[in-house]
């Protein structure tokens, strides 16, 4: 595993490749979304044993942090998901580059799904892209942080000074959530969907997700063919007691690597 | 990022297994000390919430080159087969980290700082190794005082979400209690069934142990500086609890103590952020000053400067 910096000098963000292990030949490039805020988090433990299995199947792969996120350059507070687009478009530049690979599948798991599907939509080089519990109602996304951030604050004996005002950025969970961030997340909505992609489309749920219905009618309107399943289970985003990374979701890893085969 | 940072890639220890990443600033005075950063839990090192970027950052851009790196096993460093316990691997880790930062870039003196466990780890790092000159804690494993018990349950009592969820048994630590209790007796069940001992018997720290380890550091000159949150406040819940919690004890000045009640355990919030970033800021230009680099710091724990010492006000 090789862990880099890449990008400009102004907005260099963290990366972790992995070659296909054992010299075996290649099967193709793999880039990984991660998530926002506490998502963050519980998936890099996640996205880690992703890249190993995608690297002994014979994948080229590349995990990365947008900036302002993990070890990127930059603060909490700077990014949307407008400019995380244009951060994942530099990794997959850097992958290919790294890899030698003409294409690419993008993985992304929550926010992190819906940067993969934008890359599928405007690159012609993304041949497949795996989205898993993809956030495709924004607004309720952010009710539902909300939502969890007033239950931690309702059992706290000396109440923690949250910055909270509609023109500031409001701290949830542990992140900072900016006006612009927030903004961007409402912007999405199933519709997302109705941008034609030639990539193949493979969806996995933990469970029902907010506007999962409607995310598979805009496919189907869009005649964009997709493959989806709900594997229950662990969903280490949905944990009762937070440590900061949750459990290794192998039954769900293990297929996505399957269904790339 | 300040422009004067600088941050690459470490790889270090047996087969560079372990990684981390190393924030310098582009116009150090050399020799000062140089911090390590030990994740908390299972994190990697970006550190809960990314409190370990943006105190790293902060810190090189005085000066003081950072190191976060992943322990065996966690983030992006490999996992080691070893009979050391979980603990002894880790303090082991620490060490190589230490070794590799003397070696490749002539470092003399650590400062260790960690959050939680990586606080516990940091303290038991420096009781063992004289390389250690400061350490930096938030939030380490303390024991409660009859004050802090009274306290704690006079808080729950008025809280009215705690009240209601006792008489209808459904506060969250009560379910979480009973939903660990069950895993327990499945853990226990198949640890029968297998004749294996799943969980290795751990070491006990009695409060005499520590005390003679802190006095041990501060014989030593270590400089300290403890801080608590009130993300523990059901354990610690009063300024100077430490103070109780060790009667009689000397620091000689060398401690700084800083109690924030109004911030969580991993100091999430951005005012809190900005408040312990300043605080740890103000304790190192004041322990471990710029000019005069190594030499000069330790002169400084010799003669540790009043201005952060003493025993702060107390006031719940």
């Amino acid at each position: 595993m090789n862990l880099q910096f890449f990008g400009s000098s102004s907005r260099q963000l963290f990366g972790a490749y992995r070659p296909p292990a054992n010299g075996l030949p290649s099967r193709g490039a793999a880039l990984l979304c991660p998530p926002w805020g506490q998502e963050y988090l519980v998936s890099h433990r996640i996205f880690r044993r992703l890249a190993v299995r995608l690297s002994e199947s014979g994948y080229h792969v590349l995990r990365f942090d947008y900036y302002g996120t993990g070890d990127s350059a930059g603060e909490r507070e700077e990014g949307d998901l407008q400019s995380w687009l244009g951060d994942a478009l530099v990794a997959l530049e850097e992958l290919r580059d790294i890899s030698g690979c003409q294409t690419v599948a993008t993985f992304g798991i929550r926010l992190g799904a819906i940067v993969a599907w934008q890359l599928a939509c405007t690159r012609s080089d993304v041949h497949s892209t795996v989205l898993w519990d993809p956030v495709v109602d924004g607004s309720e996304y952010v009710r539902e942080l909300v939502k969890a951030q007033a239950e931690v604050d309702r059992w706290l004996l000396t109440p923690v000074r949250h910055e909270s005002s509609p023109d500031r950025a409001q701290d949830l969970l542990g992140f900072p959530l900016t006006v612009a961030m927030r903004r961007s997340i409402e912007a999405v909505t199933p519709d997302i969907f109705l941008h034609r992609t030639a990539a193949h489309v493979k969806l996995f749920y933990s469970d029902a997700l907010p506007g999962q219905e409607k995310s598979h009618d805009a496919f189907h309107a869009a005649g964009t063919p997709f493959h989806a399943e709900t594997i229950r289970g662990q969903t280490p985003w949905r944990e009762d007691e937070s440590i900061g990374a949750g459990g290794l979701p192998v039954l769900v890893l293990e297929r996505m690597v399957e269904i790339l085969r | 990022m300040n422009s004067g940072i600088r941050e690459r890639v470490v790889r270090f220890g047996a087969g560079n297994g372990l990684a981390g990443i190393l924030s310098t600033s582009r116009d150090a005075p050399p020799g000062l000390p140089f911090v390590v950063i030990v994740n908390a839990g299972i994190i990697h090192r970006v550190g809960p919430n990314r409190l370990y970027v943006d105190v790293a950052r902060a810190v090189a851009a005085l000066g003081y080159p950072v190191l976060r790196f992943d322990l065996a096993g966690l983030g992006d460093s490999e996992a080691t087969r070893t009979e050391a316990s979980l603990l002894e691997s880790a303090l082991l880790d620490v060490n190589t980290a230490f070794d590799y930062l003397a070696s490749t870039h002539g470092a003399t003196a650590f400062l260790a700082f960690g959050l939680c466990s990586g606080a516990n780890y940091a303290l038991l790092t420096a009781f063992r190794e004289p390389r250690v000159i400061g350490v930096l804690v938030i939030d380490p494993t303390v024991t409660r005082t009859r004050r802090s018990v009274m306290v704690h349950y006079a808080r729950r009592l008025r809280n009215l979400s705690t009240l209601r969820s006792m008489l209808t048994l459904s506060h969250p630590k009560f379910l979480q209690r009973i939903e660990r209790l069950r895993s327990l007796a499945v853990a226990r069940a198949a640890q029968g069934q297998s004749g294996q001992n799943a969980e290795p018997p751990r070491e006990k720290v009695t409060a005499e142990d520590s005390r003679r380890s802190l006095e041990q550091l501060i014989a030593r000159g270590t400089q300290l500086m403890f801080v608590f949150t009130g993300g523990v406040n059901h354990v610690y819940n009063y300024r100077n609890q430490l103070y109780d919690l060790l009667p009689g004890f000397d620091f000689r000045g060398r401690l700084r103590l800083d109690y924030m009640p109004d911030t969580d355990h991993t100091v999430s919030d951005g005012r809190g952020r900005r408040q312990l970033i300043d605080s740890v800021s103000e304790w190192l230009a004041q322990s471990f000053p710029r000019t005069g680099a190594t030499d000069t710091a330790v002169s400084a724990i010799v003669e540790p400067p009043r201005a952060v010492v003493g025993r702060v006000g107390d006031s719940p």
